[in-house]
């Protein structure tokens, strides 16, 4: 169960990465002063780009992979006032709507080369890019600010996103860096990740914790609900387990009504999380309806699709039924 | 869902009914004190005035109407039956004296007269008290330019808002009561110290010679009123009793005979004595004085613990019984309102404000951690009392017992709103700094809002003078002008503003405005100082203060021997507002160039009006709480400016002047008059409060808020005190044990920071639907929830109900 790289390739890319030239990644959000996202009070850093789509998702603009153009319609001065974007867009990506038409900015995004020069002439803050370039080593000052309430609470720096494991090189590099500088390290991970890639195993070496989300057992409601199959997931928890068996992880589970809300399933998926020796707690989360602006503002079609909010009594029901079937 | 405690609602039976006696009575001011008060100082216009309060105060005593109601534990009460505020005409009295003040309900006043009161005013305080008040008196002492500054067009009973003095609506800044004297000498011991001291007078010792006789005397006649005044109680309730048929009550009532015989003349043998001569105290400090936030408890955990542990140990007592007994005590301060009857008081103390402050925990005279059984059996009765008294306050420590915080963290969260904190690691440096020997400073207390006492150390008491900061900016912007004046400008001529071609220029005449008004508000508060021992007295509290005692001397004489080298207390309101206008005037003019110095002042006159883009601008500048080194440093350089202003002087009574950041809502009151401004904030609204961030400026969380705020500390600085922090909670994001235990966390972080004090106020449903309605104040919330980034404005109706709900164990 060695977490050592396993060929001298690997270990040339490790080098790269240890030595090489700085990385950028995107970074859609840094949350300080978080009280949810692991142990203590931390700094959530939200990395850009999933390869997941929950349906229930409340962060949406955590899908892609690429720099988005938020539009907030009700942050909006409208054309009438302001409408400087409209004369800066040199691509014709903002147009001014008919009258009466909301705040009179109509977003076309299929045009829009996100040049930025619409947002540096907006006065409120409604058009925005959302996704920034950023170093590891800005990310881990950033984090490095709140060290007292760390040390107070237990707490540190989480990485999280979209899915953080999907720039392996980059979260291998924060995770690393943070941790030398004496920062307990939190990975929230879909668990969709290429457990073979050296970076990847880089990034678990790095991590005092793993929050592991499972979301359902069975394969087939797994891809219609996240569109993607399961099996990688349960195989990268196995693993998780089996080839880091000191590293602590919590599951943790979306209940999300209508998916995974019977107790059936959560018992299915409480009792796959108690197989694993390394598994030290299993949450449950509430599914909440509190993205569902956000899709409308990223230009997406459907809000939080389908989902509905779960309600505190089933939650208490569920979360019994975890702590039973843990002892 | 997440609710916080509705009113009425209590675990004891007695409390509730006793609550829901008064809880929808409207306010009573009453003319009982002010009557009897003014009867007594009419015939002692021969005598010296310590004296003359002294028997006014007693005369009191010996004549308002006592009565003992349904459920009492803890007897007596300044007013009528129901909720009653007191009024002291020598204050702001001769107001009456004005057409149209004398109605039985003024519009914009909370509170209401009787016909029969209406007739005592006009007929029997107005004629003496008309030409004799202390407001008239201050006013009349102002020179011409400092005056246009405090009062509006000349008339002295509406404030300008630049300056504003509140020495003349209450007698004192804030003040606690040694209880811990009474309980333990009683008045009697009072008395007998206070006439030796009086037989020992030597016409030949000029340290103890016959200028403090009437000081002595005027004790005497104090701690003989208390014996009378309480034994009118007893009186009271053995007829009542006599009459009596229900046997518990009857029971009930012979008790309170008991003990009112006894106490506070005579030292208190259980803690049901205790607390009886404690409210006695206070009730009679109340009459005679009015001070900031009325009259604070102080360690009540500490001086109160003796007779507790003694009655557990004797089987007297058990924890059912504490409760009740201090839910009685906390319920006869609930019964009393701060009603002021000008609109002068009332703008600042909104609500009708008042906090006896209650101090809890901290450490012992050795260093040694102050928590006890009792600290946490008052929080509890906090917790469960059905309205928000008493101001309960926990002074944190880092060896303050984690279980002990987690429970104080629970309260909170019960959103009962308290305790709130005030930090030893800060106020204990602070105070020796000032001269104070160590194991004196561990026994400061909370006073007033989210001030300290060192109750026989201080004797500074003339009231807070507020500043409003953002005035003084607009002097800056207008060249002397402010929203405030009318043909001739308040402050100096600077310069026009759109001729300067650099920060630094406008900062330059920024702080030369800013000097100019710290001067004339330092003058404003001398000129105070200086009237005090000729306007008021207060033996009762000075018969309870070594210092006085010792001396022979009132504590409004104020410049005692070995006192707390403190002085006037200058308020500064509007910090944050100030420190983001003058990061915008940076950022937007002189650094980004997105308009110039002429169109802000347009934009600005026009109260954004029309240019919806300026204001974006000017909203989305970076602002304070946020952890920008830029920002943070022009905060600390505008607070040393004014620290290092006032260490240049020295006040009336020795000690240095203090810049505080306690606003109560001069915040609310000076916003209201106060023009558009560089930060984005629109004509009229509030400016921002104490040392706290702006509304709707804090956009990195309540770490960043921490981190700006101590950055804007001048920690060498000596002429500083109270920094006022309010930082609001989503209740989400701390729900269940874990949640308790970050809480703890932040909040021990905030003590080895250094901070003054820290309000941790739970958003509640009201303050959410209101931040709805009103997006740009809440555009940045802070995090609640696992997972989910929050991206600036989102605060939808689902939001709301996510940030309000909370799981069963949310409180744990």
């Amino acid at each position: 169960m060695s977490d050592e790289p396993r060929t001298s390739t690997t270990r040339e890319i490790n080098g790269a990465a240890l030595a090489g030239r700085p990385e950028t990644a995107l970074i859609f959000h840094i949350q300080k002063g978080s009280m949810q996202d692991g142990p203590g009070i931390r700094t959530v850093v939200f990395l850009k780009g999933c390869p997941l789509r929950c349906r229930w998702c409340f962060n949406p603009e955590g899908f892609r992979f690429q720099a988005e153009l938020r539009f907030c319609k009700n942050m909006c001065i409208g054309a009438a006032d302001c409408g400087r974007c409209l004369d800066a867009c040199e691509y014709g990506a903002l147009q001014k709507a008919a009258p009466g038409f909301g705040s009179g900015i109509i977003v076309q995004r299929q045009v829009c080369r996100l040049c930025g020069a619409c947002t540096s002439v907006c006065p409120s803050q409604a058009i925005s890019i959302v996704g920034e370039a950023m170093h590891a080593d800005a990310i881990v000052d950033i984090a490095g600010q709140d060290r007292d309430f760390y040390a107070a609470s237990g707490g540190g720096i989480t990485l999280s996103g979209g899915e953080p494991l999907a720039r392996p090189a980059f979260a291998a590099e924060i995770l690393r860096k943070s941790q030398e500088r004496g920062l307990h390290t939190v990975l929230a991970t879909s668990g969709w990740y290429d457990m073979d890639n050296p970076y990847v195993r880089e990034s678990l070496r790095h991590t005092d914790l793993v929050l592991f989300d499972i979301k359902h057992v069975d394969g087939v409601l797994h891809r219609q609900f996240t569109s993607v199959d399961n099996s990688r997931i349960i195989e990268n928890l196995r693993r998780l387990g089996r080839e880091f068996p000191d590293l602590p992880i919590i599951a943790r589970t979306p209940v999300v009504p209508g998916f995974n809300d019977t107790h059936k399933v959560i018992e299915e998926i409480a009792l796959l999380a108690a197989s694993i020796p390394s598994v030290c707690d299993h949450e449950l989360l509430p599914c909440e309806l509190v993205g569902e602006a956000k899709y409308a503002q990223f230009g997406l079609p459907h809000t939080q699709a389908g989902s509905r909010s779960l309600e505190f009594p089933l939650l208490e029901e569920l979360s019994e039924i975890v702590g039973n079937t843990r002892g | 869902m997440y609710r916080p405690e509705t009113a009425v609602n209590s675990p004891r039976e007695r409390t509730r009914r006793i609550a829901a006696r008064f809880v929808d009575s409207q306010p009573l001011l009453s003319v009982e004190r002010a009557r009897l008060f003014t009867a007594s100082f009419k015939t002692t216009e021969h005598l010296p005035l310590v004296l003359r309060w002294a028997m006014a105060v007693a005369h009191v005593m010996r004549h308002i109407d006592v009565r003992i109601f349904p459920d009492e534990l803890i007897v007596g009460r300044g007013g009528p039956e129901g909720r009653y505020g007191i009024l002291y005409p020598e204050l702001e009295g001769a107001y009456f004296s004005l057409s149209g003040t004398l109605l039985e309900k003024q519009e914009g006043m909370p509170h209401q007269f009787t016909s029969d009161d209406l007739a005592v005013i006009r007929d029997e305080l107005l004629p003496f008290w008309a030409g004799r008040t202390f407001r008239e008196s201050l006013a009349y002492s102002l020179p011409d330019d400092l005056r246009r500054l405090v009062y509006k067009d000349g008339d002295i009973y509406t404030p300008s808002m630049v300056i504003y003095e509140s020495a003349t609506v209450r007698h004192s800044l804030q003040w606690v009561l040694d209880y811990k004297k009474v309980i333990e000498r009683g008045f009697e011991g009072l008395h007998a110290e206070a006439s030796e001291l009086l037989r020992t007078l030597d016409i030949n010792n000029p340290r103890h010679n016959w200028d403090k006789a009437p000081f002595y005397r005027a004790v005497i006649v104090i701690c003989e009123a208390m014996r009378d005044f309480a034994l009118r109680h007893a009186e009271c309730a053995r007829t009542m009793a006599a009459s009596c048929d229900d046997p518990h009550r009857r029971q009930e009532l012979e008790t309170i005979a008991d003990i009112c015989s006894h106490v506070p003349w005579k030292p208190a043998r259980t803690f049901h004595e205790a607390l009886q001569a404690q409210w006695f105290t206070q009730l009679a400090a109340r009459f005679e004085q009015m001070h900031g936030g009325i009259v604070g408890n102080g360690r009540v955990d500490q001086y109160l613990y003796p007779l507790y542990q003694k009655d557990r140990e004797a089987g007297r007592l058990n924890e059912a019984k504490t409760m009740e007994l201090l839910d009685c005590l906390w319920l006869n301060m609930a019964q009393f309102l701060r009603l002021q009857p000008t609109i002068a008081g009332l703008q600042i103390y909104e609500g009708n404000a008042h906090w006896e402050h209650t101090t809890l925990g901290g450490v012992l005279a050795d260093g040694k951690d102050a928590v006890n059984e009792l600290s946490l059996l008052v929080l509890r009765s906090r917790r469960e009392m059905p309205l928000p008294y008493p101001d309960v306050c926990v002074r944190m420590h880092p060896d303050l017992p984690q279980d002990f915080l987690e429970e104080v963290v629970q309260t909170i969260k019960s959103g009962c709103g308290a305790p709130k904190f005030l930090n030893d690691a800060e106020i204990i440096p602070v105070l020796r700094a000032k001269g104070i020997e160590e194991a004196e400073a561990r026994d400061y207390c909370g006073s007033g809002c989210s001030e300290v006492r060192l109750i026989n150390r201080d004797t500074y008491l003339t009231g807070t003078t507020w500043v409003n900061l953002a005035a003084v900016l607009e002097m800056a912007l207008y060249n002397g002008h402010c929203s405030m004046s009318t043909d001739k400008p308040l402050g100096l001529t600077t310069g026009d503003p759109r001729k300067f071609t650099s920060y630094e220029a406008f900062e330059e005449a920024f702080l030369t405005q800013l000097r100019y008004i710290l001067r004339q508000t330092l003058k404003q508060l001398y000129i105070t100082d200086t009237l005090r021992p000729s306007q008021m007295a207060a033996p009762l509290i000075s018969a309870l203060h070594d210092l006085c005692m010792a001396q022979g001397r009132d504590i409004s004489e104020g410049n005692l021997e070995n006192s707390l080298r403190s002085g006037c207390q200058v308020g500064i309101t509007g910090f944050a507002t100030v420190v983001d206008s003058l990061a915008a005037i940076r950022y937007l003019i002189y650094e980004q160039g997105l308009m110039d110095m002429d169109r802000l002042l347009q934009v600005l006159s026009r109260n954004f009006e029309g240019f919806e883009v300026e204001r974006h601008h000017c909203r989305n500048a970076p602002k304070y709480g946020n952890c920008i080194a830029a920002v943070d440093a022009i905060g600390r350089k505008l607070e040393q400016f004014m620290v290092e202003e006032c260490q240049l002087h020295v006040g009336y009574y020795g000690g240095q002047p203090q810049i505080i950041y306690v606003p109560v809502t001069s915040h609310i009151a000076m916003g209201r008059v106060t023009g558009a401004l560089p930060n984005g904030r629109r004509a009229g609204e509030a400016l921002s409060a104490g040392i706290s961030p702006s509304p709707g400026a804090a956009r990195s969380g309540p770490t960043a808020v921490l981190h700006s705020v101590a950055e804007t500390k001048y920690e060498a600085g000596t002429a500083r005190a109270a920094r006022m922090l309010d930082i609001p909670v989503p209740p989400r994001g701390v729900d269940g044990p874990e949640g308790t235990r970050n809480l703890a966390a932040f909040i021990r972080v905030w003590c080895a920071q250094k901070h003054w004090h820290l309000h941790l106020h739970m958003e509640d449903e009201a303050l959410l639907r209101t931040a709805s309605n009103d997006p740009e104040k809440f555009r940045f919330h802070p995090p609640h929830l696992p997972g989910y980034a929050s991206l600036p404005n989102d605060l939808t109706p689902e939001m709301i109900r996510s940030i309000l709900s909370c799981p069963q164990n949310f409180l744990e």
